[in-house]
């Protein structure tokens, strides 16, 4: 790639490589909102094509598409709505733990929504297997928590 | 895996699903580390703005104050399904009006605040909504303990009734009407001797429930530090008369006191036509109170 003249990185574009090893561009200042992103690059130079291990080819453009669109100042409601409309719960997952690694706050905060929003009235069979995480309770104490709560399994609506 | 987040961050989406307080109560049910999120952080935020400092400060925070604002007993715990039937013949009549009146009673109405209900005597006195497979095990508990012996008070659920989803109107479910409690609301409801005790009801109206005979304005309260109050050395000294087979909706308790036979609720209420009292409020040992407020009637 041809070095460019230093002070303004407004056209200068990053590489970067996804853990399956595909490489996308994006711009400076784009990757500048992805504080991971922004530390590799104030440690390994920006004309070196940066290595993200834990992003891959699925998620990453997804990501690329949002900044694009933030670094220009249009991210609307309607953007955003467009953005999940057609996103899976496992989909959002795994952008939102992409978000997570990337440090690439404001993508994170929207997605923290989005699954708060998605998890609504949901069982907790569901969100167990939503987070990965096992029933640790004894019979016992799972029973006890239940009735207490009783009222809030009421007028729950099925998981789709 | 989401499970090796950080709590921080776990956290920060469990504050943005605040909108429906059955949402946290269930995600408290999905692992340990949820139920220490929800109940350090979350339940406890949440009740400092609504629960009255004096009252936060002098109660234990567990799920019983934590579910106090926004859970409405519902019909049975407020008692209004109680028949304190004592004779046989009585204990006959109640069955007899429960088979024959099969027709439901439908009233569902627009406004936010009040409680929609679909109800039929017959099919449904102790039904709640289907339980997923995971509580069926619950469910079928709830069914054994029915086939018992009818205990004095309660109106049997005859064993043919087949289960139909409900909003949870009967049993104890997400109350309507505000989420706020007041002293003052729980003042109104004692008699004068007991005005130095610190009763706090939800605000006015409570969860309203359109029934067929009449409406009920449903609510729910606490007692500050109820073992040294008056009503509980009232309750407490009185004969065992007052102390029914009625649990609490809040805690583990089996029995309450009916405050309106003790006389610990203001006088002149009175009652209806047909008996019912105009008031009735009952209270378990931990000071959690259930009632309801009917419409005075127009003449005696």
């Amino acid at each position: 790639m041809a070095q460019e003249a230093s002070s303004s990185t407004s056209s200068k574009t990053i590489s970067l490589k996804t853990g399956d090893g595909e490489i996308f561009e994006i711009e400076a200042s784009a990757a500048k909102q992805m504080k991971t992103v922004q530390r590799l690059i104030d440690d390994l130079g920006d004309d070196i094509t940066i290595p993200l291990h834990n992003v891959f080819s699925k998620e990453l453009p997804k990501i690329i598409e949002y900044y694009k669109k933030d670094i220009t100042g249009e991210i609307t409601k309607d953007f955003e709505a467009e953005f999940v409309k057609d996103l899976n719960d496992d989909e959002v997952k795994v952008l939102f733990l992409a978000a997570n690694y990337l440090d690439a706050n404001k993508l994170f905060e929207f997605l923290s929504q989005n699954i708060a929003d998605r998890l609504e009235s949901k069982s907790v069979e569901y969100v167990r297997k939503y987070f990965g995480v096992e029933n640790d309770f004894t019979p016992e104490e799972e029973s006890k928590l239940r009735e207490e709560r009783a009222w809030s399994f009421r007028g729950i609506k099925e998981d789709e | 895996m989401l499970s090796e987040l950080a709590d921080d961050i776990i956290l920060n989406i469990l504050w943005k699903i605040e909108d429906d307080p059955r949402d946290w109560a269930r995600l408290s049910c999905v692992s340990t580390k949820l139920n220490s999120l929800i109940h350090d952080f979350c339940w406890k935020n949440k009740t400092s703005l609504i629960i009255p400092s004096q009252l936060l400060v002098s109660s234990s925070q567990d799920h019983s104050l934590h579910k106090l604002p926004f859970c409405c007993p519902g019909l049975v715990h407020a008692g209004i399904l109680f028949n304190t039937a004592d004779s046989p013949e009585e204990n006959q009549h109640q069955q007899s009006i429960t088979s024959s009146s099969s027709t439901p009673s439908c009233s569902l109405v627009q406004q936010s605040n009040e409680c929609s209900t679909y109800w039929s005597l017959y099919d449904d006195l102790y039904h709640d909504t289907l339980y997923a497979d995971s509580e069926s095990n619950h469910q079928q508990e709830q069914e054994e303990s029915k086939e018992n012996e009818i205990r004095t008070g309660v109106v049997d659920v005859p064993p043919e009734s087949k289960k139909i989803k409900v909003n949870g109107s009967l049993s104890s479910h997400l109350a309507t009407g505000k989420w706020t409690l007041s002293r003052e609301q729980g003042s109104k409801l004692l008699a004068r001797q007991f005005r130095d005790d610190c009763l706090y009801v939800c605000d006015w109206p409570g969860c309203v429930h359109l029934e067929e005979k009449r409406k009920y304005r449903v609510f729910r309260g606490v007692f500050m530090n109820f073992k040294k109050t008056r009503v509980w050395k009232t309750v407490n000294d009185c004969s065992n008369r007052r102390k029914i087979d009625l649990p609490c909706a809040f805690c583990s308790c089996n029995h309450t006191w009916d405050l309106h036979s003790a006389f610990c609720l203001r006088r002149g209420f009175g009652y209806h036509d047909d008996g019912e009292p105009v008031v009735r409020a009952f209270v378990c040992d931990n000071g959690h109170v259930s009632g309801a407020w009917t419409d005075v009637p127009m003449y005696t």
